[in-house]
């Protein structure tokens, strides 16, 4: 294995490499804003159900045009055209009737998606067994993609356009996007052609699919679409950053994923180019699912497990304090604290740890003792316990014996701010339901 | 060879012998087998709103069928339904995780793990194809998982569709009431402690089975189709769970039959015979379904739309009647002077008149039966009762009652206007002072 099987060869990989970049971005960009309008899935029916039209195209293109003479508009071959008008048409024509079957019968949306686009899958299928009978046409293209096969600009000129038009209609209509997407009636009555967007961007929805079908493969289509977009949204809450997140997560698959291709062949493992990037793309949210600073499971885990020791730490502080164990008073063992919590000692074993190094407990020969410090505490946390049941039962009607478990709940929630209101509404009252002080 | 002797060589080997006929024969049963189980799940799929769910199965098992080969080396039928269902369970896992411990939404986690899941099973399917001869020589056929192909069906797949079948069957046959139940009014479900979710988890697996055993007749992307499609048809049809069912399940084993006849014929595939047959019948219901079909639809429009214009014209005829004026046979133009109209558009309003029991136009005059002039009281007498109601149960003005009243006549029935007349102790003159006119058959005894 050499240095050079590790990297790309410029002299082949440059358009392929182009190709999966200008499909990534675009199809990131445009899942975006269909992702965060909670309607991911039309990027699903809509690359499914290209397929009549693009070979209806074909087959209508083998018709007109003269097979012998290769005519070539704006740099695109005429076949081309055939193939993205056939394939515009299709892809409209799907979601309008998606929209017919759930509006004017009882049909669900799901459902109506569901029947349509294997539906126009199908007829896309018979129509290309029709059209390879006479028409050179890879069938496996619409599984695997070509992206290996691309060896000319003029291969990558129809998704350069369609990425120019995507990022111009994007730096265009940005605000116009944003308000449609998130605020139906702020959009009205600012008099935003509603419609008109929604009708632009599935075009370009279908513009994107058609010119990357060839390449990344009509179905694979879909996880550039989505997974991006999903990635982007597990990173960021607005809107702006979750648009380039998804262009950044789509170019960085695109990318990494071709590499990969050519590391794994030097390690004797061939695949295909268009599915690896897709498996990348997958990889990359799997990453950010677990790993997103916010959002990630295991940032979600680690706050759950915060939470849980400082629940664990209050009660521990609580108890000895109940049990008298302040700094005036006497010490409690561990098993009494934890007995009176209903817990095993060994539970609070490293609750009383983290307590000592704070400074809040300390340990003496007969038991624990609250410091100065810890006695100060658990008092704002006893304080607001007994505030908040003195509010259950003077403003929510509660019985006496019925609000000590839900106080238990929320003491290690209560904010400072929230515990000034709860005195200003109770008028600072001395003592709780129970007869007990409030500290 | 033409079409006809194609079919005739079709039905001819449904009865014959020989491997050729066998291969026919299995073709039909596994299709239509096939075409049974997904219209009985599916049923239940679309009505719990599962329907995406099938159709990210269906993409999701690919990597399982791929990585079930790779692990056996050849196309053994139990290797690849055991990866494939292993892929299928683990792609739902994975869409319940996804929704349910991020704030990505249910739909939007469906297509994640299509699109993840189909990625990985083409991955893994062109590396295949590109490895080392003894694996990929074995791997020529691979590709009927993608679009299926009956031709490949043996026995053995035969077994399990059957096996497949009666599991669904009698999981459903046993669960019906609580399924239904819990698809139909979950807060009830919830209140006799139905474990709705353990049977959404049910009618997943369950999903993933039949997807897993129909998968060499329709392949990945089209068996959703086949749960989807004839259930949707069938709901148009029908308003009861079990004939929709049934009917489901007998579309969905036709569609099977006519896909592979289909395919013998024409040569066009039979997972995509299959899918634009049942799809023709899906469009076929939309547009014509008796009730829930535009036709349907279209027509019971009409049907209101004429018998309010007629019952228009009986409420304007009291009228001129009340006023003192002819009531059995009203001339046009009277008719026209109160209804504000061209006597031209009177009259061509009129015609509808005919056919109705209720009166006809004839001499230029409207002439009102005995029914029609019954028909008009019990109208006129709804409508004043429903002004008096808005009068004084929804405060309105007396000049702003008429409106309402106008619309909601042609839609009192004897019990709402019993109950009227309770609520208000049956009056005898409207907002307007107008005389109420007495019900029918009570206008003596009063």
């Amino acid at each position: 294995m050499t240095a050079a099987e590790l990297w790309f060869d410029w002299d082949i990989d440059t358009w392929p490499l182009l190709m999966a970049l200008l499909v990534g971005m675009s199809c990131g960009l445009l899942g975006a804003v269909f992702l965060v309008r909670h309607t991911a899935l039309l990027g699903d029916a809509v690359s499914h159900s290209v397929l009549p039209g693009i070979a209806g195209g074909l087959l209508l293109a083998g018709i007109v045009l003269d097979r012998n003479e290769e005519e070539h508009v704006f740099g695109t071959s005429a076949t081309m055209l055939f193939i993205l008008a056939g394939a515009l048409v299709a892809g409209l024509a799907s979601t309008m009737l998606i929209e017919a079957l759930h509006r004017h019968s009882r049909i669900k949306p799901d459902t109506a998606l569901g029947a349509v686009f294997p539906a126009f899958f199908a007829i896309g299928v018979i129509l290309i067994r029709l059209a390879a009978r006479d028409a050179h046409f890879d069938q496996d293209c619409v599984f695997y993609g070509s992206l290996e096969v691309i060896g000319e600009f003029s291969q990558v000129m129809p998704t350069l356009l369609c990425s120019i038009l995507v990022i111009l209609f994007f730096l265009g209509f940005y605000k116009e996007i944003l308000i449609t997407s998130f605020d139906r009636q702020l959009s009205g009555t600012l008099g935003l052609p509603v419609g008109l967007v929604n009708l632009l961007l599935t075009s370009l929805l279908v513009l994107a699919i058609v010119v990357a079908f060839e390449a990344v493969g009509a179905i694979l289509v879909i996880a550039l679409l989505i997974i991006p977009a999903a990635t982007a949204q597990l990173l960021s809450y607005r809107f702006n950053r979750v648009l380039i997140l998804s262009a950044l997560f789509g170019l960085s698959a695109a990318f990494l994923g071709s590499w990969m291709t050519i590391l794994l062949e030097a390690v004797n493992f061939e695949t295909a180019r268009a599915p690896t990037v897709a498996v990348v793309a997958g990889l990359q949210f799997l990453l950010a699912l677990v790993f997103s600073p916010e959002q990630g499971l295991l940032a979600q885990a680690l706050r759950k497990r915060a939470l849980e020791s400082r629940i664990l730490e209050e009660n521990l502080l609580g108890s000895v304090y109940r049990l008298g164990g302040t700094p005036r008073a006497e010490a409690v063992t561990l098993e009494e604290a934890a007995a009176r919590l209903g817990y095993p000692p060994e539970k609070l074993a490293a609750a009383l740890r983290r307590c000592r190094i704070r400074g809040e407990l300390t340990v003496e020969s007969e038991g624990i003792l609250l410091t100065e410090e810890g006695s100060e505490k658990v008092g704002g946390i006893i304080r607001g316990h007994r505030l908040w049941e003195s509010y259950m039962i003077h403003e929510m009607g509660a019985a006496s014996d019925h609000v000590h478990d839900a106080a238990d709940h929320i003491e290690h929630h209560l904010q400072p701010a929230l515990v000034k209101e709860l005195e200003k509404l109770l008028g600072n009252p001395d003592l709780d339901p129970h007869g007990s002080e409030i500290p | 060879m033409s079409f006809v002797e194609l079919t005739g060589e079709f039905f001819s080997s449904l009865l014959g012998h020989g491997d050729a006929a066998q291969a026919t024969i299995n073709a039909v049963l596994g299709a239509c087998l096939a075409g049974l189980t997904c219209g009985v799940l599916g049923s239940f799929i679309t009505l719990r709103r599962m329907s995406l769910f099938a159709d990210m199965l269906g993409h999701a098992v690919l990597p399982g069928v791929a990585a079930g080969f790779i692990i056996a080396g050849s196309k053994s039928t139990p290797a690849l339904l055991l990866g494939s269902l292993a892929a299928g369970l683990l792609a739902a896992l994975l869409t319940r995780a996804i929704s349910s411990h991020s704030r990505i939404k249910e739909d939007a986690s469906l297509g994640i793990t299509l699109s993840l899941f189909y990625a990985v099973g083409i991955w893994l399917l062109s590396w295949i194809t590109r490895a080392g001869p003894e694996l990929s020589s074995q791997a020529s056929g691979l590709n009927h998982y993608l679009f299926g192909n009956p031709a490949i069906i043996q026995v053995i797949d035969l077994v399990f569709l059957a096996s497949a079948a009666v599991v669904i069957g009698a999981v459903l046959g046993l669960f019906f009431k609580e399924v239904s139940a819990s698809i139909f009014d979950p807060s009830f479900a919830d209140s006799i402690g139905l474990p709705r979710n353990l049977f959404d988890n049910l009618l997943l697996i369950l999903l993933t089975l039949v997807i897993v055993v129909s998968l060499k007749i329709l392949g990945v992307i089209l068996v959703a189709a086949l749960l989807v499609i004839p259930p949707a048809t069938a709901y148009l049809l029908t308003d009861k769970l079990k004939r929709m069912v049934l009917l489901s399940a007998a579309l969905g084993a036709l569609a099977g039959f006519g896909g592979v006849y289909l395919d013998f014929v024409f040569g066009i595939g039979v997972g995509p015979a299959i899918v634009c047959l049942s799809f023709l019948g899906l469009m076929g219901a939309f547009l014509g379904a008796p009730h829930h079909g535009i036709l349907g639809r279209y027509l019971s429009h009409r049907k209101l739309a004429l018998k309010t214009l007629r019952e228009n014209l009986l409420t304007s005829a009291w009228r001129i009647g009340e006023r003192g004026g002819e009531l059995l046979a009203i001339p046009i133009g009277d008719l026209a002077n109160e209804r504000g109209e061209e006597p031209s558009a009177t009259r061509l309003l009129a015609r509808h008149m005919n056919g109705s029991g209720w009166g006809r136009l004839e001499n230029d005059r409207l002439i009102l039966t005995s029914l029609g002039q019954e028909r008009a009281r019990t109208l006129m007498r709804g409508h004043r009762l429903w002004e008096i109601f808005l009068q004084r149960e929804a405060s309105l003005a007396p000049d702003h009652v008429h409106a309402g009243a106008e619309e909601i006549e042609h839609f009192l029935d004897a019990e709402t206007v019993r109950e009227l007349e309770e609520l208000l102790d049956n009056p005898e003159t409207d907002p307007h002072g107008k005389a109420i006119p007495p019900g029918s058959g009570e206008g003596e005894t009063r």
